[in-house]
């Protein structure tokens, strides 16, 4: 009899608990809160924040029930991730979202998307010199993407064992914009720079240019950085989807169900893996000092480089739309419109903010491909 | 082979941005090749777009005009344009960026001092798509 609950004693979670648990356990806590009373980015840090529960009830080890351990449920559904295929499948979704409109009908604001992705090379560089290797420094650097699913792929791709704490940190900021961007913002922009209004009369953009506009992204971009292949054909096949007219079925099932399926899956498997044991290491709490770093150069680069367009240009821009070139669709467009409305209520900047916040997941999308391509060697 | 993080770096961002920066020229440019294969009067129409006077409401906006009335309650109170929209995406509003630029222009919405925007209750458009409902 004492022999059985000794044994019943021996296979409960209590018994392998230890402090690197318990703090696991507070963080995702934390994360619940974060996700579910303050509203973060719920959608996605609430399966990230219960993954993280559940990888961090501890186990037999010969009951194998955590993503590491082949044949648990949570090692297939990690495949998702490990594996590089859930974040394409999201991407389908969001090009179904997406309104590309914006970028067809003012084109100039695509450079300011292109301009904040140096972020994640000089990140890249920071994190080499600290003593990571090149894919290592790559998949940090692509924090600064500010795009969960690409960090999540090109990891999965270059550095592996890096996924936990990347893909909650890159999560995890993406879900704190508000809170990382206006700082820089007021930081890098005078006030009258900040007042600077917009014209909202855009051209109207025809239904071959919305249909073309996905194929010619396609070929273009991936002739360029094969390795975007995954991601951006997904991402411009779920636009098409949309903007063809005759598969709205498809596109209906990719902005709905099926990115919602797969976020959940996503979420709860890259939280799972944040186990104790993985995740509580100097390299993790490097990365996330790393992490928030990256995006805040990111919205730097995208703000500099509307002012150093602006030297150009008749009609100015707001450089504050520079920050949205940081992919976080649409937070970081919505922070930036919060931004502008503080100077100048009347300043109506989220439409035009659009136009770099769309054209910068396509760029985080190009970088990954071309640090696969280049980097896979290393 | 001694690895440059500093060359990589330029690489990367010379390629992103070239890649990007063709990408935008070739938008910039379709619909002048539209225009050279058959699209006839394609600037001028470009043109009298961009004169245009702001866009009627069609029944399809002014329907989703109420459904924003209805979402904030018909409120005398103000309220910010980003959960404006997020509401009208829930609600199954196509595209609120535009819709929001519209009622704007037509002063249907209005700016308060405090960075948040109102239902301009006196706007003749308003009342029209208020009690037409």
């Amino acid at each position: 009899m004492d022999s059985i609950l000794l044994s019943f004693i021996e296979n409960t979670g209590f018994y392998f608990l230890t402090y690197k648990h318990c703090i696991m356990l507070l963080i995702s806590f934390f994360f619940l809160y974060l996700g579910i009373a303050k509203k973060y980015e719920p959608l996605l840090l609430v399966p990230i924040a219960f993954g993280m529960v559940i990888g961090n009830i501890p186990s037999p080890e010969a009951m194998g029930l955590g993503v590491y351990s082949e044949g648990s449920v949570f090692y297939y559904l990690y495949q998702g991730v490990s594996k590089g295929i859930y974040p394409p499948l999201i991407f389908l979704g969001i090009g179904a979202m997406s309104d590309f409109s914006y970028i067809i009908s003012r084109p100039v604001l695509i450079l300011l998307g292109a301009a904040a992705q140096a972020g994640i090379f000089i990140t890249f560089i920071g994190a080499y010199l600290l003593g990571f290797s090149p894919a290592e420094s790559a998949s940090i650097g692509i924090i600064g993407g500010a795009d969960g699913p690409t960090a999540i792929f090109l990891t999965s791709k270059l550095a592996p064992d890096l996924i936990g704490p990347i893909a909650v940190a890159a999560y995890s900021y993406m879900a704190l914009v508000p809170v990382i961007q206006p700082p820089v913002m007021n930081l890098f922009t005078s006030k009258k720079e900040r007042l600077i209004t917009m014209k909202s009369d855009l051209r109207e953009v025809s239904k071959k240019e919305k249909i073309i506009f996905p194929v010619a992204g396609t070929v273009l971009c991936c002739f360029i950085a094969p390795g975007a292949l995954p991601l951006l054909g997904m991402l411009f096949l779920g636009n098409l989807l949309m903007q063809a007219e005759v598969t709205n079925r498809l596109a209906e099932a990719a902005k709905g169900p099926l990115i919602d399926i797969v976020t959940i899956l996503l979420g709860i498997s890259v939280g799972a893996s944040t186990q104790a044991d993985v995740f509580l290491t100097g390299k993790s709490v490097l990365i996330f000092i790393i992490g928030v770093i990256s995006f805040a150069v990111a919205t730097m680069c995208g703000i500099l480089f509307a002012k150093f367009m602006n030297l150009f240009l008749k009609e100015k821009i707001n450089p504050l739309i520079g920050a949205a070139g940081v992919s976080a669709v649409p937070d970081s467009a919505r922070v930036v419109q919060m931004v502008a409305s503080k100077e100048n209520p009347g300043n109506y900047l989220l439409m035009h903010a659009m136009a770099p916040n769309i054209s910068g997941v396509i760029g985080s999308a190009i970088a990954a491909g071309v640090m696969w391509s280049i980097l896979g060697i290393y | 082979m001694d690895f440059n993080p500093f060359i990589f770096a330029a690489y990367g961002i010379t390629i992103v941005f070239s890649g990007l920066a063709f990408l935008a020229f070739l938008i910039a440019n379709i619909h002048y090749i539209f225009s050279f294969f058959g699209k006839k009067n394609l600037k001028k129409k470009i043109a009298r777009i961009k004169n245009k006077k702001t866009p009627p409401l069609t029944p399809e906006l002014k329907a989703d005009t109420f459904k924003l009335i209805l979402l904030t309650n018909n409120s005398d109170k103000s309220f910010f344009l980003p959960d404006l929209i997020d509401k009208g995406l829930k609600r199954g509003v196509e595209n609120p960026w535009k819709l929001v630029d519209v009622l704007i222009k037509k002063s249907i919405l209005k700016p308060d001092d405090t960075g948040k925007f109102m239902w301009n209750k006196s706007s003749v458009c308003y009342r029209k798509i208020n009690f037409n409902k």
